[in-house]
Formats: C-alpha cells, structure tokens, sequence
C-alpha cells in the first residue's frame, strides 16, 4: 500500500521557486493497477522519484505499507529500492558495458544473492518477458522495445511489491508499447501494485484509475470504466 | 557486494578504457620500478662495501690517526713509533698479533725493466692479520725483520710482469737503488678499493719494517694493524688498544682504533641515508603516479555518474560504491606494482651491469613496493570513491 499526504516538493533554483508537487494525497491499495497523467512539468516525474525512494520531499507524509519513508536514512532508503520497489525508466537506463542477463542481476547482486542463483534468476525474469534468445546480447544490440523488457525484467528480478514506470513506453512505437503493457497488466495479475506515467490515453486506459495532474496537483481522478486488457502475442 | 565481485568489476571497468588504465598505470609503473630499483642500488652499495670491509682481514682491528681530529687536520701530531706499538700489543691481551705498516715509495728495477712502486714495511703477522695469501715462496719473517734483511714479497700480477715465465723466487732486484731479493709471492689478487689503503695493490712490495725504517730514518707507524684472538673478543681487543693509547699517549691523544664493525656500522649509516635519498626520488615518481590515478579516477567518476545513478536506483547502497571505486583504483596501483617489480628488477639487473656491485633485489623492497602502491591506491582513490558514493541517486540518474 502506498500512501502520500499533503506531499510538496518545492525545488529552489536561485531566487526562482518551482513548486513541482503541491500538497499532493492520494492512495495506491496493494495490488492497484493505476496511472497519472497530465502535461509535461506538472509533476508526475516528481513524484514518481519521490514514490521510489530515489528523492526526499520537501514537506508531507510517505507511507509505504507500515513504513513512514520520511523516516529513514540513506541506507534503508538503498534497500527499498533494492527490495520492495522495481523502476521502470523512460530511456531504459541500462548499464552498457554488459549484457542483458549482467544487467538484470545488478539488483540481485547489490541485494547479496549469489553469484549462480543469481544468473538463474535474471534468466527466468528475462525468459518473463520474452527475451530468453537475447540474454547474452548487449543493449546496443537490442530494439528500443527489447531494452525496455530488459529493464522490465530487471525491475522484476528482485521480486518487488511495487512498480514504477515512469513513461515505459514513451520511447517506444505502439506495439511495442503494447507488449510492454501486456507485461505489466501479467504482473498486475500477479498481484503487483503498479504505476505507470504515461501521456498516452491508450495506455492509461489498460489501467484501474487516472489521477490526473496539472501544475503539480491532482486535477481529478478518474476510474477507467472500459478498462483494455492487453494481450501478448509474442510474449509468454 | 562481495571483494570478487568488486575485483571482476573493476578489471571490466579497467578493461572498457584500455589506453587509458595503461597510460595511468604506467606512472605507478615507473615509480615502483624507480623505488625498487633505487633501493636495489642502496642495498647493493651496503653489500659491497661490508665484503670489502670484511674481506681486509680476519678479526681486524687498525690504530691510525684520527681525520676528524683538530690537531691531525692541522698535521700537530706524530705517528706512534715502533717501540710505542710493541707496548701497546703488551698492554692489549685479547690482541692476538700486530703488524706495522711503514709506507714509503720509489722505484724497482730489473734487468732493464723498471716499475714504480709503494713500499710497505711490515712484520711477519701481516699477511695472518690481513688474511692475505701467499701464491709460492714465504713470507717475511721473525729473523728477517730483527735482522733488517733485504728481502721482498711482491704481487701476483708483478711477478708476470717481470719475471714472465721464470720463478721470480731468488731473483735479485734493485728498490731504491739497493739489492733486495724476491723471497715470495702473493696469491691472486684482491680488490682492495677500502679507504684505509690499498696495501694490496698489484705495485705493492713487502718488505720487513726495519728496511722501511732505515730507509725513512724514523720509525713513525701511519697504520698499525691488530688481531683480535677470536671474533668474539674484537670489542675487548678495541678496549684494550684504546686505554692503552690513553696509557701511552694521555688522554687528548688524536688517535682511533677501528674493528670491521665500526667500520661497517659507519658505512652502514652513510650508506642508510643515501638509501633513504634514493628511496625518497623513487617515492616521489611513485607519488606523483598516484596523483595521475587520483585524476583518472575523478574523471572516470564524472563520466560514470549515471552509470552511479542507476546502481544506486537498483539498490547499491554507498559503501558498495565507495568500495567499486577505491577497488577500481587499487587494482590500477596493484597491477602497474606487478609491473614496476619486474621493471624495478631489470632496472637493478641493468644498473649492476654498470656498478662495481651485485643487484641486490630484497623480498622487503618488494614488499614495500606493493604495499605502497596498495597504500597509494589507497590514498588517491578514497576520494573519487567517496565522491561517486556520495552522490544524490536522482541527481546522478538525471547528469547528462
Ligand atoms: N532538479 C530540479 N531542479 C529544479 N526544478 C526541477 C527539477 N526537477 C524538476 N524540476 C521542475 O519541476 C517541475 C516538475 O517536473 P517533472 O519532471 O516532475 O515533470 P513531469 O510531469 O514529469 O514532466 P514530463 O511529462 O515532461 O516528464 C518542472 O517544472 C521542472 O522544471
Ligand atoms: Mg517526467
């Protein structure tokens, strides 16, 4: 469960002050399939960092299941992220140098799993997603949407309660965009809390509910009635 | 994140800039090699002149002037005599025996050869006491100094010199225009580059001290060589000579007993500091490769930030960062150590080419040399590590 109350996150920039989050509340169940939408710089990304412990707010409560997020220091901050949260990027965010399957166990082995159990479990995530063929491949090497599911991948590997998509398939063109959403709507499935940005009505309309921002507040939201359902065809 | 871990990943990172981790590597190369080889060279001279110093004799002890006295620097002082020797043998029992040494210099002829040659007057403990061999013939003896015989004992290489191929034993040669004949050869030769003389230098002649003493007029001894009865008595041996100097002389007398061992113990320290010199050269290259993986590691960390960012969005907590790192550039330091050692070995081996002395490659310097480079990996690459740890996770996600 996620739970955000009178959340702000003010940036300072010299004598200019952005008020990137603005008193925000809102309520994520476990197991909620949900998304946010709105124009560019109304604060979605924002909150997003601030959901997956990548940054502080200035001011509000965080609870995330029965921690107050607020709370704790850098270190526990570390193992959330490594933990209980999987982060899906906009531009992927892969570590280049590596192959998928080395990519993947980055969580794994900053979480202490051991070498071998942690090539078998990067394998099974990747084999999640479709992307068994392309394990030993660089990112280089592999289609915007191919990244992606190596980032989705990664993101599931650790067996986290909840994922951040912060624009999973703003990259990406619409089939491929479509795949990605099969994944998540399969780990919706699974019972994974998710939260996808998106700027796509299409996309958001794979989801159980909108919160709609603007000038970094929520504007309303909305409960999808016609909720699409997206099947894969090339992803198991 | 285990140490494995850190090491694979710091040889894929090492490995992803080639020229880069070679050309950073190369100044800790070179400052071990220097510190290493620089040390060999200390080690080398401390060897070499402890052999030559113990290559002088066998439990040797010499009275001489002391050059660091006033009055002696200023030449106010006069040479024990001979009499004043034979006392002090009396008055020094853990003295086995002593020899004189008078120096004098002149000309040898024979037949129509002739030679320049330095004369040392001495007694029939010298060659003992020197620990000299005598190649055929004998040596000056008891009756050949009381009775001021005019006999010689000349080296090895003289003897070829003049003689050729016939026994130069029984030849009769002129020294100072006087009849001297050759009664032995000594054995070989030996280096004889010490400070105190080189008594056994190819155009050296032997002869009883009393020759010598007649041809000066006086009997003024410039260096009086001394035995000890056995090595463990040297320091008794140096007590005894000296007290008896005192006996003889008073106490404001400007002369010093010496053994091998203050001899080499003074050596040793001359020979510390130069070490230490040569040392501190060779640590400041190493120094100053440091400097180049402390750059290298700051720019690889700037360059690395988003690479900083997304290890920490996946969970990297900061010490595994600050580990990565510091791992990163210790590798760089031990690898170029690896290197510097076996350069710093060709380097020594090259040098003792050239240098009258064996390369001297201790286990220590070796150990000191990866110790410091460790250390110097260490040092300049705690604070690009502590840097890449530090680092806000969303800041280094969003660095372009
Ligand atoms: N580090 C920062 N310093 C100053 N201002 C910032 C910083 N990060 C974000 N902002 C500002 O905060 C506001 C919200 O940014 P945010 O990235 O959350 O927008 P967004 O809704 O994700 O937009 P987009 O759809 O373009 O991704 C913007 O006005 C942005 O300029
Ligand atoms: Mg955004």
């Amino acid at each position: 469960m996620i739970r955000v109350t009178n959340l702000s996150k003010i940036y300072q920039t010299g004598s200019i002050e952005v008020r990137a989050l603005l008193n925000i509340s809102l309520e994520v169940v476990t197991g909620e399939f949900v998304a946010i939408m709105g124009p560019s710089g109304s604060g979605k990304s924002t909150l997003m960092n601030v959901l997956g412990c990548l940054d502080r707010p200035t001011s509000g409560c965080y609870q995330l299941d029965n921690l107050a997020v607020s709370t704790l220091d850098d270190k526990e901050l570390a193992t959330i992220r490594n933990r209980k949260i999987g982060f899906v990027f906009q531009t992927f965010n892969l570590l280049g140098r590596t192959s998928a399957v080395a990519n993947v166990e980055v969580p794994l082995m900053y979480g202490g799993v051991n070498r071998k159990a942690r090539r078998q479990r990067a394998l099974e995530a990747l084999a999640k997603v479709g992307l068994s063929p392309r394990a030993f491949h660089k990112p280089n090497e592999l289609s915007g949407g191919e990244r992606q599911r190596v980032a989705i991948a990664r993101a599931i590997v650790s067996n986290p309660a909840i994922i951040l998509a912060d624009e999973p398939t703003g990259a990406l063109d619409t089939k491929s965009g479509t795949e990605v959403m099969a994944i998540l709507e399969g780990l919706h499935q699974q019972g994974l809390t998710i939260i996808v940005v998106t700027h796509d009505r299409e996309i958001a309309n794979h989801t159980q509910r909108i919160y709609h921002f603007r000038d970094g507040e929520i504007q309303y939201i909305e409960e999808v009635k016609n909720r699409v359902i997206a099947v894969a065809d090339r992803v198991s | 994140m285990g140490f494995l871990e850190c090491f694979l990943l710091a040889f894929d990172s090492l490995r992803a800039n080639k020229l880069r981790s070679a050309l950073t590597l190369l100044g800790i190369v070179i400052g071990v090699s220097s510190v290493i080889t620089m040390v060999s060279i200390g080690e080398g001279a401390r060897y070499m002149v402890s052999s030559e110093i113990s290559g002088l004799g066998a439990n040797l002890l010499w009275i001489q002037a002391d050059y660091m006295n006033e009055e002696v620097k200023k030449g106010n002082f006069q040479n024990l005599t001979l009499e004043e020797a034979n006392r002090m043998a009396q008055l020094a029992p853990a003295v086995a025996a002593m020899s004189p040494q008078l120096m004098t210099g002149g000309q040898l002829r024979y037949q129509n050869k002739s030679e320049d040659i330095s004369i040392g007057g001495v007694n029939e403990h010298f060659l003992d006491i020197r620990a000299i061999g005598l190649g055929r013939g004998r040596f000056i003896a008891d009756l050949d100094v009381d009775l001021g015989r005019r006999v010689a004992v000349i080296s090895h290489r003289m003897a070829e010199r003049l003689f050729g191929s016939t026994d130069p034993i029984g030849q009769t040669v002129r020294i100072r225009d006087q009849q001297f004949v050759i009664i032995g050869v000594l054995e070989g030769e030996k280096s004889g580059m010490m400070v105190t003389d080189s008594t056994t230098g190819d155009n050296y002649v032997y002869v009883p001290v009393t020759v010598v003493q007649r041809m000066l007029g006086h009997s003024r001894v410039p260096v009086l060589f001394a035995q000890a009865r056995d090595p463990r008595v040297v320091s008794d041996a140096r007590q005894q000579l000296a007290r008896a100097l005192e006996l003889i002389r008073g106490p404001n007398h400007p002369f010093e007993v010496q053994s091998q061992d203050s001899m080499v113990e003074f050596f040793g320290t001359i020979i510390a500091v130069f070490t230490a010199i040569l040392g501190g050269i060779g640590s400041i290259s190493l120094l100053v490769g440091g400097i180049g993986v402390m750059n290298i590691m700051l720019v690889s960390v700037t360059e690395r930030t988003k690479e900083i960012g997304i290890r920490k969005a996946l969970g990297a907590q900061k010490g595994d960062l600050l580990r990565q790192f510091l791992i990163e550039s210790i590798v760089l330091c031990l690898v170029g150590g690896s290197f510097g050692i076996i350069f710093g070995q060709g380097g020594s081996q090259l040098i003792a080419v050239f240098a009258p002395w064996p390369a001297m490659i201790s286990l220590l310097s070796i150990g000191v040399a990866v110790g410091f480079s460790t250390f110097v990996g260490i040092v300049f690459g705690v604070y690009p590590a502590y840097k890449a740890a530090q680092l806000d996770p969303i800041d280094a996600l969003r660095y372009e």
